[in-house]
């Protein structure tokens, strides 16, 4: 491995340092020095890995995951094209943007730059190196998205291309998928081929298809079948697939130039989600290519536009949506019904650790919901986007609540919350939620207006009053601020007129004129009023907190109120007003405004609905059967694998113990003849591969059968005596023969089917680790972003800090205390307490493995997690090939992993939930290997084929480059979003990470607009995963329900039925009158239960796979919710159908009830 | 097959294959009876069919009837042996012959699975027996003949290339597989699986190489040609309930059936019907698929319903209507289904008698099969040769087979009762089936075959999967004699 430094910093090569303010040079220098270390430490790993595996005691005796360092190496590295890197790189450097490098490499590939191709492997490597490009060299799809191409015929004789997609193109997204199939037409002008000429039958298949596909998988777009036919009809390449689900068509079957009637999952995607959601920015490429044939695709953008877009947009945007509340589950509550009053109130900003699809919620909030928000718990919300997850900001309001006492409280601390929180009795108000104008912009989702803040306020009073901090004032300066200086009422003391009536104001200020006193009785000045119904209820809906004392309402502070509605200090009338001065239905503003004559702003207009989405995770990756080494064991090893019953087994009476049957390589030594399974051999030289052809028996070296072209088999049935090889491995590595079982897997399902030593899986099960199907061993963890930090919060002191190589705060100054705010580097992560724990674990599993079985000095010598910070791991994303380099540089607890944005988009994701993993970089190095990768469709996602060392922020997922970095948003902006304006026109207004892309500020410098005391502070583990019964779920969940005031709790009964519950049971139902059967010995599946009623293949007994327990376990609670709740008619009848139902299939109807001593 | 000493474990372990215990006792009085015990078994279990224990009183009943050699001509007869009598129902000429309403055994259990394919199996086994000298598989690797005929469960139906096929051939004992060639091999391509079939071949290695595949089928001398002077009419999914139920079509048919129509002469006709079939889904049901509420008019269950009993109710009553219900009504969805519960039933007027599905009908003496036909989606797209447009071709593959739906794990729901009421044990006069939403009659060897049409129009389902509803189409039969086809729809 040779990688240099000077390929990223082509920067301050010009003088321009004068330019560069004196900070930014600090932390550039700063950045530089990081980059160095990193790549340092990388190498120095990289050697003790390289002469670990060279002793050839792993599948191949080199680091199997190759370093890239930039997207043109990556691509080169995963598709396996000499020569591929250095093009894609002059293309760069030449200025050319990645569509016009996809072509320009197509059409170098077709000309024979890379070799002489024929037509279907050149237009093969064109349309997976576009793809590749287009993905950065990080997703699966180009390898296993693209099942393969071929070239059929038209009717008429003339050739055309078809590409077969498969599901993994999925990861590949909309731009690139639909890039594929313009590089293709592309090349096939260049190959002289015709284009697709479509048949009647095979445009309905699709139409018959797609729609299938959407039922039985998911698709975020479905096309009308207009669309489909428009898409077929013209597009001139055929979109094809492999069948990846069952389910298969029942229209239009056996097509001839179709080659299966199962659904075509690949096809389905790009089409969809593909050409048809992703037509106008297809237009564009087009466009800019200069291709034609592609004018159809006007058509397909003109018919979604043409009617809306005329449509007043400010109201559509903020018209409530519930499709967020679709496919709702059981047990993950509601928090608040699309717009409602009392849901959350949106404030725009982004906190130094959210941004990048995340949601922020004051700790109190979560508390107050029941604990079923943690932090890291994905929420579903009404908008921008579809989903985010939730982090702690304590600089935002907390949920207002009504306590069983009357007392109305606003809650803005974790610590107030969690001392109130069994008191709660409704909850009137769920608190701010924090989003980022970026994530506007991401979603191209109209901004809504904002809420009255002290943002806003801040900049409106700036130069009009006295210069001084306005953060928290009384209601006196609020009041003469605004009398003295004009200026609107301060959003502390700005209550929620507009959420009530003109009429109910009214009221509330003829009862306070009638019924309120002033007394100085409890504490200071309140205002005391005569207990009233009406009254307090528009109180509450205002959120002014008050207390119930003796029949009377207590309000400590009372002054802004009585201003509002027009009365003065001694609550008489000063300013009166008439309904019918005001507008038509009025609402409350309008009436405070009118009566207090002080500019009142709108608190809350708008409110975002959300429900819980999936929980926050932090856990060791398992495979069920979770094993310690991949060495197949057979039946041998029993149901739960283990190596131990594998000693001890005997095949019959005569066999020998621990001698089992089966797969592994074959092996043969070239110096000694001995086959093995291994790479090394007995006698020390290194073996070669062999291969068997099944057909004719023979033993060739190569992967195709020299006899009959058949393909060959790197494997063979071998009769191995794993009690030999047990003790073995134990001598060699200096251990005993614990009591712990150590689990191996039935069999292996790569391709020549390589075993790992028995050594490694002694060493994790000893170290109680578990391996991946790659040889690693992983850790995953929501993911969750962070831009700046504090030390303290992750345990660290200014001398560690240091050591790291952090030396300013994110102002630039020195670093003095634990407290200052520091600028998180891109590729530092702080993980959860949890994965310290395991990785800890790790590295000591690695340290005797490099001890005792590679007989090497130990590496990491930790001896608590705190010792693994500074050391480097691997981030790795489902449904991606490439790793990411990381650094550890501390823990929070929380079970979630906190890394850079930079860093979640450089695995490709973003922070709305999902999950990915870390490994320590040692153990990557060590035991990864190709070899182990199933030999299936999706077999090479997951798996760290090649790993990036420095992370450019150029070279990630585009996304993250509208996330927004400053420290402020500008009064324009909120006055904006009160015109619903597109958040397109503050693109260049307010900064992102795209502004800074040209030059290394994009590593350092990032701002926020809010801070948060601690990015741990909240709840760690949602109420979801700490109440186990689904029974105890729902009743916790509805409880919820009953308490939110923005909750209809008996909408979510109905849609917990209807979307969960009865689905699972219809489905179960279904099934099970067509279930398969299954030995309880052997584990063999039976379609149809054989006639004899046991195994034919162990002679066990059999048991059903679906059991009347899994279709009733959900009747009785759905009955329940029906009972309890305002479920429809049509839905209790359901219920009934289904009872009667389950009923008839498990209750005999003739069943005569016998007692025994009726016989006796 | 006589076998001379027989222990108690032996009798008890052949009642236990058929979910049976047996009282000690009981056991005693088989042994010393000198009765053929398989005899004994048989008969005693069908007799006693829903109860778990056999009693000694039980037994020596059996054998009273047995030695009065009364059971014979039952078993032969009707498939319905021993029912006591009060079940026949009778109302006038009509009698119900086979239900399973009522008599529902299913408690879910592996048991259950187990009987019930022994059923089915021990059913079409006595069905093939007379054409078939088969020998258990499991004794194939004991014997030396070359030309071997076996009885099993087809399986695992694959083509081999352009000439060759295989499959596997199940029974008790053991599973073989079979290769198939040339006329053989086309055979062969059409089996669907799960199917109780003959095979005559020779033995190779441990495989059968077919030369001919034997169906149970029905006789080629099969028929009941006697001309009757009534007209029976065959109608099913109406689908009350749903919005694309064709309202003005279905009064139209009403009107015709009380003599209201324009047309004389389909007056006439219309005098001459005594009986009306209604194969299943006669409303369109509550959550039957996802978001059904979206294209029902009539949401309640109870409200679909009692409309269709309205309608019912404006037929002339002296047509006797018998009614069996699908998978859109509100009884199980898996076969057999029981008739409509009492809730449903009592709405209808007195002439409408509810039965099971499949229901096997005895009516002046035609032999009625009904089933709804959920298993012709299955074997339709299984079977490249048939379609939608022709469902009474697929029917007649039912019949080839005698069971209403032989493919296991589709689409057809299975509900694992102790007997296998799919099976097609007796030959019907007539079998009628609907669920396709397409017409189509026929005669197969001497029975009468009709897939009624339907009473809805295109949904938006049918749409997408390129369905072709033909609504409004009834066919009118005279037994013995003509086959009219009456067009209500004319879109």
């Amino acid at each position: 491995m040779i990688i240099t430094l000077d390929k990223f910093f082509p920067l301050f090569d010009d003088g321009s340092r004068d330019e560069a303010a004196e900070i930014n040079f600090k932390l550039y220098e700063e950045i530089r020095r990081y980059h160095e270390s990193l790549l340092r430490e990388l190498e120095r790993l990289y050697k003790i890995a390289e002469r670990a595996r060279s002793l050839g005691l792993d599948p191949k005796p080199h680091v199997e995951i190759p370093v890239a360092r930039n997207m043109a190496e990556r691509v080169e590295k995963l598709l396996d094209i000499n020569g591929i890197a250095r093009k894609i790189e002059d293309y760069e450097n030449a200025g050319l943007s990645r569509v016009e490098i996809c072509f320009r490499i197509a059409k170098d590939i077709v000309s024979g730059e890379f070799g002489n191709l024929d037509k279907e492997t050149a237009m093969d490597k064109a349309v997976r190196a576009a793809v590749a490009i287009q993905t950065e060299g990080v997703v699966a799809a180009p390898i296993e998205g693209i099942a393969k191409i071929r070239l059929d015929r038209n009717l008429d004789g003339s050739e055309f291309v078809k590409i077969y997609y498969a599901g993994p193109i999925r990861s590949a997204g909309g731009t690139a998928q639909v890039i594929s199939v313009l590089v293709a037409d592309y090349v096939r002008r260049l190959l002289g081929l015709n284009r697709y000429i479509p048949t009647e039958e095979e445009i309905l298949r699709y139409c018959e298809e797609i729609p299938l596909y959407k039922k039985v998988a998911n698709l975020q777009y479905l096309p009308s079948d207009d669309e489909i036919r428009l898409i077929v009809e013209n597009c001139p390449v055929c979109i094809d697939g492999e069948p990846t689900e069952d389910a298969e068509v029942s229209g239009y079957r056996n097509l001839p130039r179709v080659e299966t009637n199962r659904v075509r999952g690949g096809m389905a995607l790009v089409i969809a989600e593909g050409i048809a959601l992703k037509a106008p920015k297809l237009k564009k490429i087009v466009d800019k290519i200069k291709i034609d044939g592609w004018e159809w695709l006007d058509k397909l953008i003109n018919k979604d536009s043409g009617g809306s877009e005329t449509k007043d947009e400010s109201k559509d945007a903020v018209k409530p949506k519930d499709k967020y509340l679709a496919d709702i589950v059981a047990g993950r509550p509601v928090f608040s019904h699309p717009s409602r009053k009392g849901g959350f109130r949106l404030r725009y900003g982004r906190a130094r650790n959210s941004g990048f699809a995340t949601v922020g919620l004051n700790p109190a909030t979560m508390v107050i919901a029941g604990g079923f928000i943690a932090i890291g718990t994905q929420l579903k919300v009404e908008r921008p986007g579809k989903a985010g997850s939730v982090i702690p900001v304590t600089s935002i309001d907390g949920p207002t609540v009504r306590l069983k006492n009357g007392d109305v409280v606003r809650v803005n601390s974790y610590d107030e919350a969690v001392k109130i929180r069994d008191s709660v009795e409704k909850i009137l108000d769920m608190g701010e939620i924090l989003i980022n104008f970026g994530d506007f912009l991401e979603n191209n989702h109209p901004l809504i207006p904002a809420g009255y803040c002290y943002e806003w306020w801040v900049q409106e009073v700036r130069g009009k009053i006295p210069e001084s901090d306005y953060t928290r004032i009384d209601e006196d300066t609020a009041l003469s601020l605004c009398d003295n200086y004009g200026v609107p009422l301060h959003p502390d003391y700005t209550y929620l007129w507009h959420d009530i009536s003109a009429e109910d104001a009214l009221y509330l200020r003829d009862y306070i004129v009638k019924n309120g006193k002033i007394e100085g009785k409890y504490g200071k000045s309140s205002l005391i009023i005569k207990f009233d119904r009406k009254a307090k209820e528009i109180l509450e809906d205002l959120l002014v907190e008050h207390k119930i004392r003796e029949g009377y309402i207590v309000l400590e502070r009372w002054k802004v109120l009585a201003r509002c509605l027009g009365l003065n200090e001694d609550l008489k009338i000063q300013k009166d007003v008439k309904l019918d001065e005001l507008g038509e239905h009025p609402d409350g503003l309008e009436f405070a405004r009118k009566a207090s004559c002080i500019d009142i702003r709108a608190k809350a207009p708008s409110r975002i609905g959300a429900r819980m989405g999936r929980p926050e995770k932090s856990k060791e990756r398992m495979m069920s059967p979770a094993p310690h080494m991949l060495f197949p064991l057979g039946e041998a090893g029993g149901k739960t694998r283990d190596l131990k019953k594998a000693v001890d087994y005997t095949k019959g009476y005569n066999a020998t113990k621990g001698e089992i049957e089966v797969e592994l390589p074959l092996r043969a030594c070239p110096e000694c003849g001995r086959e093995s399974f291994y790479l090394k051999c007995s006698c020390g030289a290194f073996t070669e591969q062999h291969y068997l052809c099944p057909a004719c028996g023979i033993r060739t070296r190569d992967e195709v059968c020299e006899r009959c072209g058949r393909e060959t088999t790197g494997y063979k049935l071998w009769k191995v005596n794993v009690r030999e090889l047990y003790h073995r491995a134990l001598e060699n590595i200096g251990e005993r023969d614990s009591n712990g079982t150590i689990k191996g897997v039935i069999g292996l399902t790569s391709r020549n089917k390589f075993p790992e030593r028995m050594e490694k899986g002694i060493l994790r099960a000893k170290n109680k680790v578990y391996v991946f199907k790659d040889g690693t061993v992983r850790y995953d963890m929501t993911d969750l972003p962070v831009t700046h930090f504090r030390p303290k919060e992750i345990g660290l002191t200014v001398e560690k800090l240091k050591e790291l190589g952090y030396e300013y705060d994110y102002l630039g100054n020195d670093l003095r205390n634990e407290d200052q705010i520091v600028e998180l580097k891109p590729q530092d992560l702080i993980l959860s307490k949890s994965a310290g724990e395991y990785l800890f674990r790790v590295s000591k599993f690695v340290d005797e493995l490099l001890v005792k079985f590679y007989g090497l000095e130990p590496f990491y010598n930790a001896e608590k997690p705190e010792d693994l910070i500074g050391h480097l791991v691997i981030g790795l994303a489902p449904h991606t090939s490439a790793g990411v380099l990381g650094r550890i540089i501390g823990f929070a607890d929380v079970n979630a992993g906190y890394a850079h944005p930079y860093f979640h988009a450089a695995k490709r994701r973003n922070c709305d939930g999902d999950e990915d993993c870390v490994m320590l970089l040692m153990d990557g190095l060590l035991n990864f290997s190709r070899e182990f990768l199933p030999d299936k469709r999706g077999g090479q996602m997951d798996a760290p084929l090649v790993l990036t060392a420095i992370l450019d922020p150029k070279e990630v997922d585009g996304e993250v480059h509208n996330m927004d970095v400053t420290d402020s948003y500008p009064l324009e902006f909120y006055l904006a979003t009160l015109r619903c304006a597109h958040p397109k026109e503050f693109s260049g207004v307010i900064e992102r990470v795209e502004d800074r892309l040209g030059d290394e500020r994009k590593y350092f410098g990032l701002k926020f607009t809010h801070d948060t005391d601690d990015i741990a502070l909240g709840i760690k583990s949602s109420a979801y995963k700490t109440l186990k019964s689904m029974q105890d779920k729902v009743s916790h969940q509805m409880e919820l329900a009953r308490k939110i005031r923005a909750v209809d709790e008996h909408d979510v009964a109905e849609r917990v039925i209807k979307t969960h519950f009865l689905p699972d049971i219809i489905g179960n139902l279904r099934a099970f009158s067509r279930q398969e059967f299954r030995c309880v010995n052997c584990n063999q599946k039976f379609r149809r239960i054989p006639l004899a009623g046991k195994c034919t293949r162990c002679g066990g007994s059999l048991t059903l796979t679906v059991h009347e327990g899994s279709i009733v376990k959900y009747l009785d609670l759905s009955k329940t919710l029906a009972e309890t709740y305002n479920v429809s008619d049509y839905t209790r009848q359901r219920i009934r159908l289904i009872e009667v139902e389950t009923q008839s299939l498990f209750e005999s109807e003739l069943k005569r009830q016998i007692k025994i001593d009726e016989f006796f | 097959m006589v076998i001379k000493s027989i222990d108690t474990r032996t009798v008890v372990a052949k009642f236990a294959l058929n979910g049976k215990n047996v009282h000690p006792e009981a056991v005693k009085l088989i042994i010393n009876s000198g009765v053929d015990v398989d005899r004994v078994v048989d008969y005693a279990c069908r007799k006693c069919n829903g109860s778990f224990i056999i009693t000694p009183e039980d037994i020596s009943d059996v054998l009273k009837e047995l030695s009065s050699g009364r059971e014979e001509k039952k078993v032969f007869d009707t498939g319905l042996k021993d029912t006591p009598k009060e079940e026949v129902e009778s109302k006038g000429q009509i009698s119900i012959l086979k239900d399973v309403t009522g008599k529902s055994t299913c408690r879910g259990t592996v048991e259950d699975f187990v009987a019930y394919f022994n059923s089915r199996y021990e059913k079409l086994y006595s069905i093939l027996k007379p054409r078939v000298k088969a020998i258990p598989i499991g004794s194939l690797g004991r014997i030396k003949m070359e030309e071997v005929e076996v009885i099993g469960f087809a399986d695992n139906v694959r083509e081999l290339d352009s000439s060759k096929a295989m499959f596997e051939l199940e029974d008790k004992t053991g599973r073989v597989r079979v290769y198939a060639e040339g006329k053989v091999k086309e055979q062969v391509m059409e089996l669907f699986g799960d199917e109780v079939i003959g095979v005559a071949g020779r033995l190779r290695g441990r495989s059968i190489i077919a030369d001919r595949i034997i169906f149970p089928d029905v006789p080629i001398s099969n028929g009941n040609r006697k001309r009757r002077d009534f007209l029976m009419v065959f109608i099913s999914d109406v689908h009350f309930g749903s919005n694309t139920f064709l309202k003005e079509e279905w009064s139209r048919f009403v009107k015709w059936l009380n003599g209201e129509s324009e047309n004389e002469k389909l007056n006439e006709l219309a005098h001459s019907v005594k009986y009306i079939f209604v194969a299943g889904d006669l409303t369109d049901g509550v959550g039957i698929y996802p978001d059904q509420e979206k294209e029902l008019e009539i949401l309640d269950i109870y409200q679909q319903y009692e409309f269709a009993a309205e309608q019912f109710d404006l037929i002339r009553e002296d047509i006797k209507i018998i009614l069996s219900p699908g998978n859109h009504d509100a009884v199980r969805q898996a076969e057999p289904q029981p008739a409509l519960p009492k809730e449903f039933s009592s709405l209808f007027p007195k002439n409408v008698i509810h039965v099971g599905n499949p229901a096997y009908v005895d009516v002046e003496g035609i032999k009625v099969l009904l089933y709804h036909g959920r298993s012709l989606d299955d074997i339709i797209s299984r079977v490249p040769r048939l379609s939608y447009e022709r469902p009474h071709e697929a029917v007649m593959e039912l019949l080839k087979r005698r069971h209403l739906a032989p493919l296991y794990g589709e689409r057809s729901p299975i509900a694992p009762e102790k007997e296998d009421y799919l099976v097609i044990d007796d030959v019907p006069d007539v079998i009628h089936s609907g669920h396709v939403h397409t017409y189509g009659t026929g005669f197969y060897r001497g029975v009468f075959v009709i897939n009624s049409s339907t009473w809805q129009s295109q949904t938006e389902f049918q749409k997408k999967v390129n369905l072709n509803p033909v609504p409004g189409n009834v066919a009118v039969y005279q037994p013995g004699g003509n086959v009219y086809r009456l067009k209500f729809y004319s879109g």
